[in-house]
């Protein structure tokens, strides 16, 4: 027998919520986080940063595959089923599929990618993924995504990785004019992440 | 008018149904070739005939098959004789006595160049009339048809080969609940306690206890919820603690000491507190590797945690059975997950809506699964690592696939006993008589079921039995408190808020206790099968082997959805011998056979020693195996049999039509006006009904006739009720007989025109 709950039309994640009367410091708020599927991607989430700007998250390719503004007063994410759709304008879009590259000198290799989980702190939330390359070393990858809305930028990512030897360095895919810029944690623009510091990605 | 039939004329009639006779027109062919022509099928479904051929253009409906006996046993191959202009978009599946093949047809070109396909080669058993069925894609509509004329079976030697004639249903005895009907009351040993919450709406998706105090449960919609168990609960609502929102449609919970996993949409989830306050604000990741898709149907059921490992099962997709029926890769597993590592290990395949994991007395994982495409009836599996359960996806085919599919434990007939079979557990020590035995919820047909499973030479069966109605909630998954508690959680699906919000939400069940007469267990011997009560028979009763009325039938299992019986018929129950204690009763059985379903009905009117009615009179075993060597005990009545002041059995006109509503149709359709998941029926015959056709969005207003009626339950997408959902309704026109859509139709405009 089939399992299916059916809704005629997307509604706004608020109106879909199913808590009553709960306090709004429960993890994973669905207004602002939600870990459904975004964009006919299964393996996806949706965040908000501030008032109204959302990421969208490809969760096996580690990317964000599209960042937009909500209308004005309206909300940015909409839900049917068990399934959600952005709305608003869209800031930004990185075509996919996107390869992590792990340079080692002049070599590139691909890297396989595996989620590993997310948090929702109390100020930020967190993804982490693992990153293989051809060998059986693999790099750890932090992102953190700040619940407020960014100051000198539209949107603010920080991102971390561990595992990286001297000489060796990851390209960040997606990066790119009109795209999301990398920087180092002092301010200076990178084109690649070299050592554990923290580095931050942001749309200008 | 009532007209009521001795038991006896049933006996004679169940002697003439015997295997022997209900073929007996086959006519042995001493040639080595046999043609099975199209016009002699069972079914062309919506195709038709162009003189002897049969245009095929739609798999659903159209049951192409034939009964074919052997005389001496040995290897034949079968061949098509067809033509087809261009490609089809899926294979035919030939299936010959349970064994499958996929045919793709290779088009022929001109419509009338006929060409000879083989499909494969079978062995043939002598004796036993077996199906041979040629089964067309399902679901799809091709505007270009197979035109067939014949399959023709070719033995390597002589084996005297005939078409049989295809047995009727045999007729079953007058139901009331427990008796051939679903149960209507709550198990006399049963004591629930609704714990309601009005202001909620729970539909229970997971659920486990952490410690002894505190049950632990998630829901479809995301949330996770902690009850302290010490908690006064006589006062509604419960006092539920919100731990967290945002987990993604969780179809499984499982605990390990104060770790928390899910199963959710996509991947199996660790719940981390890690900040201390109480709350799981981490979520680890701890595998997602298998593919998937967005279907809405996949989804990861389970769970449950043995030492290092998480065990759950997959869904298969549904979104394109109507189109290719493709699958995601490893959709329809068993799938075994280490807890630190995520080390992803595929136990079994061919599962379909495997929406109950749990684990039996001896710590086998038990699953159910729901009726549907390749799956004729429910099932309740002992999973055994690296089984194939037989749902087939069109390429890339599970890497478990094989044509031999392995057996479930025990078969549950759709409508009789299950409809969507929920979490399996073992009843605990404290539940008395039934400590040890497997209990069931359902999310469609309620209540709980329970089943008895033994082992034949390694190969596990049983018997499943009515157990208790008469709760609100649909049970979805369980947890047992060390005291043998039972934690229950509901679940629904469709449309109707009202509906769902009412059936869905906790429970909890005590077992009192209190005796109750009652079937207790079956087990097969070789020459019949012993049943146990749970009480002893009043002194003298139990011999008279006219008080059961046996009956048995077969599977097969297709890609279109559901399926109907093999070779249904009555058996001859020869004697009936009780024990010493009175408690057991040997029914030899001549019949038997392997790979087939017995079902039992005992008479409400059977006497217990204590004077207690009997609880429910019926089961259902499945005989995968029959033991050899293990002979039942046979002994003559102590002393001549008195016939009974009342006939055990009764056979009235209409029952069969209320029996078949009751049984396929009332869990989701009121004949009140009772918002339940589909329309409620009061005076629905001769109304005027807004539908709306999928196909084309179009909306009209309809009169409902009988006809429209018969339309609705052989395709149930055709014309949806304004407001409901296609796809919400099974096709059980795949499942019933044409005599037995009559029954229902006629049962249900009757039903509905009184109550205008």
């Amino acid at each position: 027998m089939l399992f299916r709950y059916l809704c005629l039309s997307f509604f706004p994640l608020l109106a879909a919520s199913s808590a009553v009367g709960e306090p709004r410091s429960l993890p994973f708020d669905p207004e602002a986080f939600s870990r459904l599927s975004v964009e006919d991607r299964p393996r996806s989430l949706a965040l908000r940063q501030g008032q109204g700007i959302w990421l969208a998250y490809d969760l096996e390719q580690a990317v964000v595959f599209q960042c937009w503004q909500a209308p004005e007063g309206k909300p940015g994410l909409l839900k049917r089923d068990f399934t959600t759709r952005s709305s608003g304008k869209m800031l930004c879009v990185v075509e996919t599929p996107v390869v992590w590259q792990w340079m080692s000198g002049q070599v590139a290799e691909p890297c396989s990618v595996r989620y590993l989980g997310c948090a929702d702190r109390a100020d930020h939330v967190e993804l982490r993924w693992e990153l293989r390359g051809g060998g059986v070393r693999t790099l750890q990858i932090c992102e953190r995504v700040a619940r407020a809305g960014a100051q000198a930028a539209r949107v603010v990512r920080e991102i971390q990785v561990k595992g990286l030897q001297s000489k060796e360095k990851l390209l960040v895919p997606g990066l790119g004019a009109g795209a999301w810029h990398l920087s180092t944690s002092a301010g200076e623009p990178a084109h690649a992440i070299t050592d554990e510091a923290w580095h931050q990605l942001s749309l200008p | 008018m009532l007209t009521f039939f001795h038991r006896h004329t049933v006996a004679m009639s169940a002697r003439f149904f015997c295997l022997a006779h209900i073929f007996a027109f086959a006519a042995f062919s001493p040639a080595r070739a046999l043609d099975l022509p199209a016009t002699l099928i069972f079914d062309k479904g919506p195709n038709r005939y162009a003189g002897e051929v049969l245009e095929i253009t739609r798999g659903r409906g159209a049951t192409i098959g034939w009964y074919v006996q052997a005389q001496q046993a040995g290897e034949v191959r079968v061949l098509a004789e067809y033509t087809c202009e261009r490609p089809l978009n899926q294979a035919y599946q030939l299936s010959f006595d349970g064994q499958d093949v996929f045919w793709d047809v290779e088009p022929t070109g001109k419509k009338k160049e006929w060409r000879r396909a083989e499909l494969g080669r079978f062995p043939i058993r002598a004796g036993l009339p077996v199906l041979v069925l040629l089964v067309p894609p399902s679901g799809t509509k091709y505007e270009h048809p197979v035109r067939f004329q014949k399959l023709i079976i070719e033995g390597a030697e002589t084996l005297g080969l005939a078409l049989a004639s295809t047995p009727p249903e045999p007729p079953a005895p007058d139901a009331t609940p427990g008796f051939g009907q679903k149960l209507a009351a709550l198990h006399p040993a049963l004591r629930v306690q609704d714990l309601r919450d009005e202001d909620r709406t729970l539909r229970v998706s997971g659920m486990a206890l952490r410690g002894e105090d505190e049950l632990l449960f998630c829901t479809w919609d995301g949330d996770l919820f902690s009850l302290d168990l010490k908690a006064r609960l006589t006062e509604a609502p419960p006092p539920l603690r919100h731990l967290m929102r945002g987990l993604s449609e969780p179809m499984g919970l499982a605990v390990l000491g104060q770790r928390i996993f899910v199963t959710e949409k996509n991947e199996v989830t660790e719940l981390l507190d890690e900040d201390g306050d109480g709350l799981p604000e981490t979520l680890r990741c701890v595998s997602h590797d298998w593919p998937c898709s967005m279907d809405y149907h996949e989804y990861l059921f389970g769970a449950v945690v043995k030492g290092e490992h998480i065990y759950f099962s997959s869904s298969v997709g549904m979104a394109r059975r109507g189109m290719d029926n493709y699958q995601a890769p490893l959709r329809g597993s068993l799938v075994k997950v280490h807890l630190e590592t995520g080390h992803t290990e595929i136990l079994a395949g061919g599962l379909r809506t495997p929406d109950g994991l749990g684990l039996g007395a001896d710590g086998s994982l038990l699953v159910t699964d729901n009726q549907g495409e390749w799956l004729p009836a429910n099932k309740l599996i002992r999973i055994q690592e690296g089984a194939f359960y037989q749902f087939r996806s069109t390429p890339p085919r599970h890497p478990l696939d094989r044509s031999q599919a392995d057996s479930p434990a025990v078969w549950l007939p759709q409508g009789e006993i299950a409809a969507s079979p929920t979490q399996p557990f073992t009843a605990p020590p404290s539940w008395g008589p039934y400590a040890g035995q497997v209990i069931f919820g359902d999310a469609t047909f309620g209540g709980l079921q329970r089943a008895f499973l033994e082992e034949v030479d390694g190969i596990s069966q049983g018997a499943v039995f009515p157990f208790s109605q008469g709760l609100r909630h649909l049970l979805h998954r369980f947890a047992l408190g060390p005291d043998g508690v039972l934690w229950a959680g509901g679940i629904a699906r469709g449309k109707d808020p009202e509906f769902i919000h009412r059936v869905s939400g906790l429970t909890r069940i005590e077992f009192t206790g209190q005796p109750v007469f009652d079937l207790l267990a079956a087990r097969l011997r070789s020459n019949g099968i012993e049943i146990e009560f749970t009480q002893p028979l009043a002194e003298g009763a139990g011999w008279d082997s006219e008080a059961y009325h046996a009956a048995q039938w077969g599977y097969q299992a297709t890609q279109t959805y559901g399926g109907q019986k093999v070779r249904p018929r009555l058996a001859e129950v020869r004697s009936a011998t009780v024990s010493e204690d009175r408690r057991r009763v040997f029914l030899e059985l001549p019949g038997l056979v392997a790979g087939e379903v017995l079902h039992l009905r005992l008479p409400q009117t059977l006497p217990s020693e204590s004077g207690l009615p009997l609880w429910s009179g019926e089961l259902w075993y499945t005989v995968n195996r029959l033991p050899t060597a293990h002979l039942g005990s046979i002994r003559p009545a102590p002393r001549p049999l008195t016939p009974p002041a009342q006939p055990w059995f009764r056979y009235s006109e209409g029952n069969e039509g209320k029996t078949l509503f009751q049984n396929f149709c009332s869990a989701c359709h009121s004949l009140e006006d009772t918002k339940l998941a589909g329309p409620a029926l009061r005076g629905i015959t001769g109304s005027q009904r807004r539908v709306r056709d999928p196909a084309t969005g179009a909306v009209s207003e309809i009169e409902a006739t009988a006809e429209y009626l018969r339309q609705s339950i052989l395709e149930p997408n055709a014309l949806v009720v304004e407001g409901y959902p296609e796809n919400l309704m099974p096709p059980i026109g795949a499942i019933l007989t044409s005599r037995q859509i009559d029954a229902l139709v006629e049962y249900i405009v009757q039903a509905t025109s009184a109550k205008k």
